[in-house]
């Protein structure tokens, strides 16, 4: 299926404008975790390794279907891991979408990907794509 | 894709259309394509803050010999056999290596919280002078005050990053005064 650039743009930013919906004033994050069950770890009831605050607005608008990220926040790790997966969530804590992590072919390249606790977690760069 | 129903196609005008009845049914379903994400990041072995504040004026082009790094580590080098997993006739000795990257970033000390911000682009690059020689091209900020220059490397891709804090003064040219603690 091939889509126009305005229509990958409208579905990329649907997706990462969820990024900053919240009605707290606690910002969006990236939770890393040792496991890639994602999608069934809630922060609260789950033991991440490690959040990465976003910024306010979390992501650029998109541009050729691509949105990057604005800069995130370093943060520590709580506990010795291999991280494996990370979920990314809204300011209400809302799980809107996350991956794989590892040292290569991965949604995320951490390198490496075994942390201890109080060592720190450094994102450089993220981007949501629609092809 | 699939599609119920009967289409009617007339080659001479161009048209294309969906003849729709009692009886007959026309659907389309579209599936969107994967969505990607890609994310990178590395890990901060150690942070270390160095004991010696240097002091510049506001606004001072730095160069050569101010900010400097220089990458050092003990290594083995000028083997020239390998024999059953042993690499013979190298030496043991500090030399110079290139990282795997490396950058710079400015962060200011607010006086009340002794919290640091970031100062302007946080992945700045450094200039290389020689092996594993840097120094950081940079204007001291304009507000005086207490700085910290951040450089971070990798030096390969498997091994942990590692972060050095390097503290400087931003030091008034007498204009605008200058807060201490």
């Amino acid at each position: 299926m091939f889509k126009a650039i305005m229509a990958r743009n409208a579905a990329c930013n649907a997706v990462i404008q969820l990024v900053d919906v919240g009605t707290d004033y606690s910002s969006a994050g990236i939770y890393l975790f040792d496991s890639t069950d994602i999608p069934l770890y809630q922060p609260d009831s789950s033991s991440p390794v490690a959040r990465l605050a976003m910024s306010s607005p979390a992501f650029l608008d998109a541009t050729d279907g691509t949105a990057y990220s604005n800069p995130i926040t370093d943060n520590t790790a709580i506990r010795d891991a291999t991280v494996t997966g990370f979920g990314v969530y809204n300011r209400d804590s809302t799980f809107i979408f996350g991956g794989t992590v590892s040292t290569s072919a991965a949604d995320m390249i951490l390198n490496p990907n075994i942390i201890y606790h109080d060592q720190t977690a450094a994102l450089t760069s993220a981007y949501y794509l629609v092809p | 894709m699939a599609i119920y129903g009967k289409i009617h196609a007339t080659d001479s005008t161009h048209v294309i259309r969906f003849i729709g009845g009692p009886l007959s049914v026309g659907l389309i379903q579209l599936t969107d394509s994967t969505h990607q994400c890609g994310l990178s990041g590395y890990i901060l072995s150690d942070t270390t803050r160095l004991p010696t504040e240097l002091t510049y004026m506001q606004d001072q082009v730095l160069s050569r010999g101010d900010m400097t790094l220089v990458l050092t580590d003990w290594t083995y080098s000028g083997w020239s056999d390998y024999t059953d997993g042993t690499y013979v006739d190298g030496v043991w000795g500090f030399r110079n290596y290139i990282p795997s990257w490396i950058n710079y970033s400015v962060w200011h000390m607010d006086y009340d919280s002794s919290q640091y911000s970031l100062v302007g682009y946080r992945f700045r690059q450094p200039i290389t002078d020689n092996v594993g020689q840097y120094y950081a091209p940079m204007v001291t900020p304009s507000p005086p005050g207490h700085y910290e220059l951040r450089w971070r490397y990798q030096k390969t891709s498997t091994v942990y990053a590692h972060e050095i804090r390097a503290p400087f003064t931003s030091r008034s040219r007498g204009v605008d005064s200058m807060r201490d603690y």
